[in-house]
């Protein structure tokens, strides 16, 4: 209202402008000026009020703007992070994986597999220790066996001493029989028949010699074939289970070291899960951001709206104002103003604004998408000029 | 191989020397079985000085601790070393034997 004041003040001193330019000429001077001043703050009103608006729709299409990257920004960042859960999820069965194999369609932990591999080889390791003490046992026994024989053997040699004597015998019996004449017929006939069992007992002990020759053969055969088997010295393959104990050591370790980085890239993929998720969360606050800008753009608007009832009123209590007005911008204060604006799109739209009184809304509302991919595939860095 | 046997209070003592192996196994058998025959309770094997010792030697091991075990007395297996001390702990004769270092 305050404002308002000098206008009335001024338009009742137009009232009695008439009566008092006869009496003073200076006033009228005076008045002149003052209605030039008064239609430079009036150009400068029209100035204001233009630039008001085409801030407040620079302000708001930025605002827009930065709204739409916001929001592929999070969703972006929404994938990254769904990404990254399915990710922790693989490696976690990697995880479970590694520590595990399938044997018979079960699965089984390394650490049970490395005891049933364990108990495998003790078993094992109890054959070749059986296995040896049985054909030691066996050599022993060969061994008698072959002794047996030998004593076999001297039982022949024995009885076949004793035949020969009897055969010795029974010839001479013959001899002696022969001498005694008729009375040794019988006698002789005796000594023949001893002579006929000493024949028989010979060929008999030939033949159990034979017979116990064949069997030493395949005695000593037999040894000879159990000491090969016995000489197969298997003390080394006893040893492959320490080294295979060894092995398995070794393999258990190295699963040990790669399941621990596995975990570890496990907590890093949360880690990350969780700082995007803290992301997200921050990005949210360009809403706030929002309302504010548009609470200044409301108090822009206010400003705008007031100026131009400010014109109007004007223009009401003097008509000879609006014809005084220059209808162009200062294209000195064009200059000012583009001296201080860098972005070429900035500048254009801001001089049609101001040119034109009307703001090309429609144009800044779309975010300029196409020069988005050109700066991102260009360059990165580029953003932070963009 | 050769052996060497000492008689002490109330044990015989059969100490090894060099490779005990198959081809020992009669010396080995009639030195066990001269041992066995003098009834001490506690007969020990000093493998100290055994570098080497193949898996019919544990055979041989095997069968002197039953032919010992059957006239209650018990065999004893000291000082192995080496690949022989390895043999017979993977081979488990700590369950089997009383072994000493």
């Amino acid at each position: 209202m305050n404002d308002n004041k000098p206008f009335e003040m001024e338009s009742s001193g137009i009232d009695t402008m008439s009566l008092e330019n006869d009496l003073n000429p200076r006033s009228s001077d005076e008045e002149d000026r003052a209605h030039l001043l008064l239609s430079r703050w009036m150009d400068m009103s029209v100035v204001q009020r233009r630039v008001l608006e085409a801030l407040a729709e620079e302000i708001s299409g930025t605002s827009n703007m930065v709204e739409s990257n916001v929001v592929e920004l999070s969703e972006g960042f929404r994938e990254l992070v769904s990404s990254v859960n399915d990710q922790s999820q693989r490696v976690d069965n990697i995880i479970k994986l590694v520590s595990e194999v399938e044997l018979d369609g079960n699965r089984i932990p390394l650490s049970d597999l490395t005891k049933l591999l364990e108990d495998a080889l003790v078993e094992v390791v109890d054959h070749i220790a059986n296995l040896s003490k049985r054909a030691m046992e066996m050599v022993y026994a060969l061994d008698d066996v072959i002794v047996h024989l030998e004593e076999v053997d001297n039982c022949i040699n024995g009885i076949e001493r004793i035949n020969s004597q009897t055969n010795l015998l029974a010839l001479n019996a013959t001899i002696e029989a022969k001498r005694a004449g008729e009375a040794g017929r019988a006698f002789s006939i005796v000594a023949g028949e001893v002579k006929q069992l000493s024949t028989t007992t010979k060929k008999l002990a030939l033949d159990i010699r034979q017979e116990v020759n064949a069997v030493a053969e395949g005695v000593r055969s037999g040894h000879k074939t159990l000491t090969e088997v016995a000489t197969m010295d298997l003390s080394g393959h006893i040893l492959l289970k320490e080294r295979l104990d060894n092995m398995v050591a070794a393999l258990l370790e190295q699963n040990k070291s790669f399941t621990k980085v596995l975990e570890e890239a496990s907590v890093s993929s949360r880690d990350m899960s969780s700082a995007m998720g803290r992301l997200i969360t921050g990005m949210q606050f360009q809403d706030r951001f929002k309302q504010r800008l548009e609470n200044v753009v409301g108090a822009m608007s206010v400003l705008c709206e007031a100026l131009e009832d400010t014109e109007k009123q004007t223009y009401q209590k003097s008509e000879s104002i609006r014809e005084k007005q220059s209808q162009d911008i200062d294209p000195l204060l064009i200059e000012k103003f583009l001296s201080r604006m860098h972005m070429d799109e900035v500048r254009r739209r801001f001089v049609e604004a101001i040119v034109s009184g009307e703001s090309p809304a429609d144009d800044l509302n779309v975010p300029k998408k196409e020069a988005v991919l050109q700066h991102t595939d260009k360059d990165i860095d580029d953003i932070e000029l963009f | 191989m050769q052996f060497e046997l000492k008689s002490a209070a109330n044990s015989q003592e059969l100490w090894l020397t060099g490779r005990f192996t198959f081809t020992d196994y009669a010396s080995f058998r009639k030195l066990v079985g001269e041992v066995v025959e003098t009834r001490v309770p506690k007969i020990v094997v000093d493998l100290s000085r055994v570098d080497f010792m193949d898996s019919a030697a544990l055979g041989m091991l095997l069968l002197a601790r039953d032919e010992a075990s059957r006239r209650n007395q018990s065999l004893i297996l000291r000082g192995a070393k080496g690949q022989v001390k390895r043999v017979l702990e993977v081979a488990r004769f700590d369950s089997m034997f009383v072994m000493e270092n």
